[in-house]
């Protein structure tokens, strides 16, 4: 595994800031939240021949040649924008599924469309009971002549509405919370059988629950090898829990800064808020929060950048740290803010929805937390 | 309250049942089930407090001579346990519990014969002008002015926060009828009984949960009667701290409130994976984060319980309400943030249609996922309005802390 050089990086940097501020408004996201798409597909063109779809996927397969951590920058930007294109359902989460996978010929067929902005796939993994869990899989893939047949129900698929095809994780062999007998395959969502419910979420993304009804699939369409899908599949969500840390580490930045902000201009009591002790420790503690989150990410990166996957602690605490943090510092903004912080017309509002959004995906702090536990017992 | 005075409720308690099962349809049901803030939908709450008022049950809590019941404090909090297991929609406060009060305590005999009939009968509601844009925490720093012209006054200025101003045919606002002297000295209380008047404007104002609860008012040379003043002029400001004691604590019954929404959480924690094949009701983190809320709801009970006994002129009572204002708003915040814990992510998928009461759009997932996010985000404000929690401690501190 290499990493982009520090000059490649800050390239990107530049370029992700330079299109932000010339293209991402607050209210040209709001116009794009409130269209069809939830998302402008011309930005994602804009993105793709930026380079940006390409940074965490080897030159071999059309892309730069870095790794999840390298998009730890351009995810940072967007979290302080807002960024509502669907980077990290479908360059982190099926992205990293497909790019990790042992099938060549899968990774040849979709990673340069991807890159080019034309292919996006998407992670469907989540069922009603998984909680957080990727290896609890209720979904069945059946043996038939030709491969097997997949019947199950996806919940919160990130991206599924703009999606054209569907990783999706199913169980061959095993009970429901088995690591072993979990398969990935790639299904186009025009695959008969395929059916996707989408939906607006509350900090202005799209998802889905997806349905999938006796749908046929091939051995060519499988990620992994044997029953061993569930290791592929926590190492992309993992990729993802790292993707959104830095995105939640963009929006935690910017809303204090806009706390701090507003605070120093409100005046009540013939003085600027800021002036009082209360909200000055209250900004101090979320100041310390965003800190420590970000400490704790960094290291995370620095320790780990060059490992194929994560170690499950590590991982569950960095998760764990980030969902605490984005939760404490949302609702403090909202609260500093006062009556103006819960308004639509604001943005803080949205801040707080994403990080609340953040903080539930993948698996919450409960969730994280006792995996670490599971994790770390002897 | 004596024990001796307290009755045994049983037979009340199913009376009020029987009443609930024959008088709530469908669509006030579905609107209880689909109140996700303070402030419960519209139409058919009012339908409801209509049929309440027929019964003689609208206003637990006011005496007698104005047409409340008369119970004692067990069995108001009795009807409320009752009102909230029902789901039935809770009455909307601001004439009820809010302005009704003030004016039984401060109006004229006309003033109390012009309004208090027609809030108790639901006829009426009013909304309430308090907060300015410049004037939040610091409310008596309040601009929005009213002049004596001939025979009215002319008010000029604006109103924000005004919750269900787009609803409302009354308002109860703050004005400043003279300046100078301390911020406090100047401010006159003033009930308007028509809102349809040239130079008043109404701007809903969209809220995180994407509903428009709460509203700005602008006033352009808006002309109301000079009889308009609830107590003396210039003297609005003690009728105000009266109303927002009764705002912050007592007048509603939180814990009967907040048991309910933790029997939701645990319904739900009972159907919801543990993602490890058992569920989420024995997961002991869940266990011990739900006993805690439970704990903390008994002592905004018992704190209520106590707070209602008070005398509200008395000197404790002010401290008290601010008390239980904290405890009670911290307390549902993060009740509601259990409740999208356990959720999970479906809270995240954004139904504002499905929420609409009569609405044809089903809800995405299970049902009774439907109201823990708009719950979550429309309760952030709960510890900021009516005094944010940082101004009710101060307040307690003054007391406290005195030398």
């Amino acid at each position: 595994m290499s990493s982009l050089s520090a000059e490649m990086r800050a390239m990107l940097d530049d370029s992700v800031d330079k299109f932000l501020r010339d293209h991402y408004s607050f209210d040209a996201r709001r116009a794009q939240v409130e269209s069809a798409s939830g998302y402008a597909p011309d930005h994602w063109q804009q993105f793709a021949e930026l380079g940006w779809l390409g940074i965490p996927f080897a030159e071999d397969d059309g892309g730069l040649g870095g790794t999840v951590t390298d998009t730890r920058g351009l995810m940072r930007r967007f979290g302080r924008a807002l960024v509502v294109e669907p980077y990290l359902g479908v360059v982190g989460l099926a992205g990293q599924a497909i790019a990790n996978s042992a099938n060549a010929g899968l990774k040849a067929s979709l990673l340069p469309g991807l890159i080019a902005g034309e292919v996006l796939p998407v992670l469907a993994w989540e069922e009603t009971r998984s909680r957080g869990n990727p290896a609890y899989v209720e979904t069945r893939a059946q043996p038939t002549a030709e491969g097997w047949q997949i019947d199950g129900e996806k919940i919160t698929v990130l991206n599924a509405p703009q999606a054209t095809h569907v990783v999706v994780s199913a169980r061959s062999a095993g009970n429901a919370v088995d690591d072993y007998g979990i398969e990935l395959f790639v299904v186009a969502v025009d695959t008969p059988g395929v059916t996707v419910e989408g939906f607006a979420t509350v900090d202005g993304h799209r998802a889905g629950r997806v349905y999938f009804d006796a749908v046929a699939v091939t051995p060519a369409q499988r990620l992994n090898n044997d029953g061993e899908g569930g290791v592929l599949l926590r190492r992309a969500i993992d990729a993802g829990c790292l993707m959104l840390a830095a995105e939640a580490i963009g929006a935690m930045e910017t809303l204090l800064d806009k706390t701090i902000a507003y605070t120093q201009t409100r005046k009540q009591f013939g003085m600027p808020i800021a002036g009082f002790q209360v909200l000055q420790h209250r900004m101090v503690d979320m100041y310390i929060a965003l800190t420590n989150a970000e400490n704790l990410f960094e290291q995370t990166v620095a320790e780990h950048a060059g490992q194929a996957t994560m170690p499950a602690p590590a991982a569950a605490l960095l998760k764990a740290g980030i969902s605490q943090s984005a939760r404490y510092i949302g609702q403090q903004a909202i609260q500093l803010h006062g009556g103006i912080g819960m308004t639509d017309e604001l943005d803080v509002g949205h801040y707080f929805k994403r990080l609340t959004a953040l903080s539930l995906l993948f698996g919450g702090a409960d969730t994280h937390l006792k995996r670490y536990w599971r994790a770390t017992a002897a | 309250m004596t024990e001796s005075h307290n009755p045994d409720l049983t037979d009340f308690r199913r009376d009020v049942r029987d009443f609930i099962e024959r008088a709530a349809d469908d669509e006030i049901r579905e609107a209880g089930r689909k109140t996700t803030s303070f402030f419960p939908p519209f139409e058919p709450t009012m339908r409801w407090h209509r049929l309440l008022h027929a019964q003689g049950w609208s206003a637990p809590a006011w005496p007698r001579e104005h047409g409340g019941p008369g119970w004692p404090v067990a069995q108001q909090k009795a009807f409320e346990e009752e009102c909230r297991a029902a789901q039935v929609p809770p009455l909307l406060p601001q004439a009820l519990s809010m302005v009704g009060p003030a004016i039984m305590r401060f109006g004229t005999d006309a003033q109390k014969a012009a309004h208090l009939p027609g809030i108790l009968s639901g006829e009426h509601f009013w909304t309430q002008g308090y907060s300015e844009p410049n004037a939040g925490s610091d409310l008596a720093s309040l601009s929005c002015r009213a002049e004596r012209r001939g025979d009215h006054y002319v008010i000029n200025g604006s109103k924000t926060w005004t919750t269900y101003a787009h609803h409302a045919d009354r308002m109860f606002l703050l004005v400043r009828t003279e300046a100078g002297g301390k911020p406090q000295q100047g401010i006159s209380f003033f009930l308007l009984d028509d809102l349809d008047r040239p130079g008043l404007t109404i701007r809903p104002i969209i809220g995180l949960d994407g509903l428009p609860e709460q509203c700005d008012v602008f006033f352009d040379d808006v002309e109301v009667p000079l009889d308009s003043c609830l107590g003396a002029e210039n003297d609005g400001w003690s009728v105000a701290k009266y109303l927002l004691e009764h705002e912050r604590g007592g007048s509603s019954s939180f814990a009967a409130h907040f048991r309910q929404e933790l029997a939701f959480i645990r319904r739900i924690a009972v159907e919801t994976g543990d993602g490890f094949g058992g569920v989420l009701a024995d997961d002991p983190v869940f266990q011990q984060r739900f006993s805690q809320l439970a704990l903390d709801v008994a002592m905004v009970d018992a704190t209520e319980v106590k707070f209602a006994a008070l005398d509200k002129g008395s000197p404790e009572s002010g401290p008290m309400s601010s008390m239980i204002k904290i405890t009670a708003m911290e307390t549902l915040q993060r009740i509601n943030e259990l409740a999208i814990d356990t959720v999970g992510t479906p809270t995240l998928t954004l139904q504002i249609e499905a929420l609409v009461v009569g609405s044809d759009t089903p809800p995405i997932g299970s049902p009774d996922t439907l109201t823990a996010m708009p719950k979550y985000l429309n309760n952030r404000a709960a510890t900021i309005f009516g005094g944010s929690s940082e101004i009710q401690r101060n307040i307690i501190a003054k007391t406290l802390l005195a030398p």
